[in-house]
C-alpha cells in the first residue's frame, strides 16, 4: 500500500490525545502538525465561525482546526459518531464551515467510532503499512501511551493536596509526559511508567493542616480532559487540599469502545447499575457515567462531586437535572460548573473555593 | 378499569397522541390531557426545569405538573429512536428520569421504553407494556393494539395533506368516525406558499408560538410543513449532506426544508426553534448556509424563549410577510 504523498495531518485536540498518536507517526515518517493546546485564541476563532450554541468542544475543535491549517495542514482527522450527542456531527458541519471561508483541506472521521479496525485501517493508510498486525501493534501502542499519561495524572491528583512546596506535582507531571512522548516502544513504556511512579511519590510531602477532602470530577469527557477550557479545575482543587479523583479517563473511555483490553472493568457497565432509580436508560455521551459516576463516589465516602459541562451539553444538562435530585437524597454536595465562551475565570475560582471550604467545614464538625 | 391515563399536551403529543388515545381507550382506560398551554403552565415549567433545559422540555414539565393530580397513571415514554439510524434528542432518551427527579409526589409512570434499534422495543413491545402495566388481557391488547395503529396511520395521512395535527386529530376520533375528505381546514387553497419549519412542539403550541401559523395563514399564504414531506423524500434529501442527520425529528426537518428549497414552489421559509435546542443549532446553520449560498429567498429564523414578547414577534414576522408579499408583487405574483 502506497503512502499518501504530501500528506500534513492535524487532529484537532481532545485531552492529551497527541501524545497517543503525534510521535508516533511521525516516526513512521508521516508529517504530523500538533496544532497549540487549547488557548484563548483558538476560542476566539473557533467562536467566531461556530453556531451560537455549539457546545464549547465544537468551537475549541474549530479553533484547533484554523490553526493547525494556518500551520499547513492540508488533511484534518477528527472523530465521527452516531449520536444521540452532537459530537457525531461536528466534522459534518465543521468541514461546511472551513470551505466556506476559503480553506482547503481534505477532513477524514472515523464514522463509526467503536470499532477499532476502522481506525486501525485509517492509520495503516496514513503511514503505508500494509500489515493488520503492524497497524494493531501501533494502535496499541498509541493506546498504551495514553494509559500511561492518564495513569500520571492520577498519581499528580494524589499527591498534589500535600505537596509541600506548591507547583512541584505539577512540574512532575510535565516530565511525566516528556518521558512517555520519548518512548518508541511498549518496553520502553513500562520503563517510564516505573520512573514516572518512583518519581511522582519522591515529591516532599507536607504534614496536612486542613483535612484532605476528597472530591470526585464527573462530566462531559472533553470538559473534563480539558485544563484550558475548564480552567485547570483539578489543580485548583488540589492546590486547596483536596484530593481528586475521577470519574471518567479518556484512556478508559476509548478502551470501552475500542476493547483493546477487553479484560477491563467497564466504568459504564458499573455506572448503569449505580444510577439504577436515577437514570434507567444512556441519555447519551457520559450521561450515565456522571450520575452513576457521582453515586459511585457519595457511596465510596467522598465529600463531594464537581460535575463540569459545556453550555447546552444535552446529555449533562439530564444529568445536572437528576443529580440535583441526588445531591438532595444523599445530603451528598455536587458542584456544576457550565463553561462557555463567556464563562469568567475569578466566578468558577470563586465557587469552588467556597466548595472546598463547605466540604472541610463539612469534615471538620464530622 | 377505568384507570385515568394523563398525557400531557406537549412534545410529540402533537404527532402520536391518536395512536396512543385510541391505544389506551382500547385497553379500558380513561385518556385525561393536560389543559392546553398557558401562562401558569408555562411558568410553572420554567420555575420547575433546571438551568439549560430547552424551553419545550420546561413547557412539559409543567404540562405534568398540571396534571400530575388529576390521574392514576402518568404516560411518560422513553422515545429513544424511531428509525435503525436515528435517535431522538437526548433529553427524550432521558425523560422519566429527569421528569421524576424534578417533580415531587408524581403518579405512577408508565415508562415503556421505544427503541427501533432494539428487537422487541418496537411499538407494539412498548405500548403491550403499558397495557400489562394497565391490568389488560393480551387479547384485548392485540385489539386495542391494532386499531391504534390503523387510526394513527389515518391521522398521518392527513398530516401528509396538511391537516394541522389538532384538527386531523378530532377527524380521526373513532368516536365519531368521518369521511376524511370532508374538508375539514383545507391546507391547500391555491395561494401562495411559505414553508415553516421546526420542531412540531414549537410548531403547533399556539400559546408559545402566538398563534404563527394562523398569522400566516391570515395574510394569504398557504402553509407547507415538515409533515406534509414524505420519508421517501426526507432520506433522499438527507443523502445529499455529508452524513445523514442522525436526529429523527430533525432529519424530517432537515429533509423537508430541502425539499420545499428544491422544488421552488416557495414565496419565503420561517425556521422556528427554541432556546436552548442542541439539535436545532446545527440543523440551522446547515439551512442557513445553504440558503445564503443557493435560494434567493427571504427567510426567517425565530428563536423563542420564555421571555419572548408577542410585539417582538409580531413585529418580526409582519416585516418578514411584507417582505414577501412585496417580493412576489414585484414579481408579478397575487
Amino acid at each position: 500500500m502506497a503512502r499518501p504523498p504530501s500528506l500534513k495531518i492535524t487532529v484537532p485536540h481532545m485531552g492529551r490525545i497527541d501524545l497517543a498518536y503525534a510521535r508516533v507517526l511521525e516516526r513512521k515518517g508521516v508529517e504530523v502538525i500538533v496544532p497549540p493546546r487549547p488557548n484563548a485564541r483558538s476560542l476566539k476563532l473557533g467562536s467566531r465561525v461556530s453556531p451560537e450554541f455549539a457546545c464549547l468542544p465544537f468551537k475549541l475543535n474549530m479553533g484547533n482546526m484554523i490553526e493547525a491549517l494556518e500551520m499547513g495542514a492540508n488533511t484534518i482527522l477528527t472523530y465521527g459518531g452516531c449520536g444521540p450527542c452532537r459530537f457525531g456531527y461536528y466534522s459534518c458541519l465543521q468541514e461546511e464551515i472551513l470551505k466556506d471561508l476559503g480553506y482547503q483541506f481534505a477532513m477524514g472521521t472515523t464514522d463509526d467510532p467503536d470499532r477499532m479496525s476502522s481506525t486501525i485501517a485509517t492509520i495503516r493508510e496514513i503511514t503505508g503499512i500494509s500489515s493488520r498486525w503492524e497497524g494493531f501493534r501501533i494502535f496499541y501502542f498509541m493506546m498504551k501511551r495514553l494509559s500511561a499519561a492518564d495513569e500520571a495524572r492520577r498519581l499528580c491528583h494524589r499527591v498534589r493536596p500535600r505537596e509541600q512546596e506548591k507547583g512541584a506535582s505539577s512540574r512532575a507531571y510535565q516530565q511525566a509526559l516528556a518521558l512517555i512522548d520519548g518512548t518508541s516502544n511498549l518496553r520502553e513504556l513500562k520503563r517510564a511508567r516505573k520512573q514516572i511512579r518512583r518519581l511522582l511519590s519522591s515529591i516532599p510531602a507536607a504534614s496536612p493542616g486542613l483535612p484532605v477532602v476528597k472530591i470526585g470530577i464527573v462530566g462531559e469527557l472533553f470538559m473534563v480532559e480539558e485544563p484550558n477550557a475548564n480552567f485547570e479545575v483539578e489543580r485548583k482543587l488540589g492546590e486547596m487540599g483536596a484530593y481528586v479523583e475521577r470519574g471518567i479517563w479518556l484512556s478508559e473511555w476509548l478502551n470501552e469502545r475500542f476493547h483493546f483490553e477487553p479484560w477491563k472493568r467497564s466504568r459504564t457497565r458499573r455506572a448503569e447499575r449505580l444510577a439504577r432509580g436515577y437514570l434507567d436508560h444512556s441519555a447519551g455521551g457520559e450521561s450515565l457515567i456522571s450520575v452513576g459516576g457521582a453515586i459511585d463516589f457519595a457511596r465510596k465516602g467522598y465529600d463531594g462531586v464537581v460535575h463540569v459541562m459545556p453550555f447546552t451539553c444535552m446529555p449533562e444538562i439530564v444529568a445536572q437535572g437528576i443529580l440535583t435530585r441526588v445531591s438532595r437524597d444523599l445530603s451528598f454536595p455536587i458542584l456544576t460548573l457550565i463553561f462557555d465562551e463567556h464563562t469568567g475565570e475569578a466566578g468558577v475560582n470563586t465557587r469552588l473555593e467556597a466548595f472546598v471550604d463547605l466540604l472541610q467545614a463539612r469534615r471538620w464538625r464530622g | 378499569m377505568g384507570a385515568r391515563v394523563g398525557i400531557t399536551r406537549s412534545l410529540l403529543f402533537y404527532h402520536y397522541f391518536p395512536l396512543w388515545r385510541s391505544f389506551f381507550q382500547g385497553v379500558g382506560a380513561e385518556v385525561v390531557l393536560s389543559p392546553p398551554t398557558q401562562r401558569e403552565i408555562l411558568e410553572r415549567g420554567v420555575r420547575l426545569g433546571v438551568g439549560d433545559l430547552c424551553l419545550p422540555m420546561k413547557l412539559h414539565l409543567g404540562h405534568v405538573e398540571a396534571l400530575k393530580r388529576k390521574v392514576d397513571f402518568l404516560f411518560l415514554p422513553r422515545l429513544v429512536s424511531f428509525s435503525s439510524d436515528t435517535y431522538l434528542c437526548p433529553k427524550f432518551l432521558g425523560l422519566p428520569d429527569f421528569v421524576k427527579a424534578g417533580l415531587d409526589s408524581l403518579p405512577p409512570l408508565l415508562a415503556p421504553c421505544f427503541n427501533a434499534k432494539v428487537l422487541g422495543k418496537g411499538i407494539r413491545e412498548g405500548l403491550r407494556e403499558a397495557g400489562v402495566a394497565l391490568g389488560a388481557e393480551a387479547r384485548t391488547i392485540k385489539a386495542a393494539l391494532d386499531e391504534a395503529l390503523e387510526v394513527q396511520g389515518r391521522f398521518e395521512g392527513l398530516l401528509r395533506k396538511g391537516w394541522p395535527p389538532v384538527s386531523a386529530m378530532e377527524a380521526v376520533d373513532s368516536r365519531r368516525r368521518q369521511e376524511e375528505e370532508e374538508v375539514g381546514r383545507a391546507a391547500q387553497t391555491g395561494r401562495p406558499h411559505i414553508a415553516v419549519v421546526g420542531h412540531p412542539y414549537n410548531l403547533y403550541d399556539e400559546y408559545l408560538n402566538f398563534n404563527l401559523l394562523d398569522q400566516v395563514r391570515g395574510w394569504g399564504f398557504d402553509l407547507l410543513t415538515p409533515e406534509m414531506v414524505s420519508q421517501e423524500q426526507v432520506e433522499e434529501k438527507n443523502a445529499l449532506l455529508r452524513k445523514k442527520i442522525y436526529w429523527s425529528l430533525t432529519r424530517h426537518i432537515v429533509g423537508a426544508a430541502l425539499n420545499f428549497l428544491s422544488l421552488g414552489r416557495i414565496q419565503g421559509m420561517i425556521f422556528l426553534s427554541s432556546f436552548g435546542c442542541g439539535p436545532d443549532s446545527f440543523s440551522k446553520d446547515l439551512l442557513d448556509r445553504r440558503i445564503r449560498a443557493s435560494y434567493r429567498l427571504p427567510y426567517l429564523s425565530l428563536i423563542f424563549d420564555e421571555h419572548t414578547s408577542q410585539t417582538g414577534l409580531q413585529t418580526r414576522l409582519e416585516a418578514f410577510l411584507d417582505m414577501v408579499k412585496g417580493k412576489s408583487r414585484e414579481a408579478g405574483g397575487k
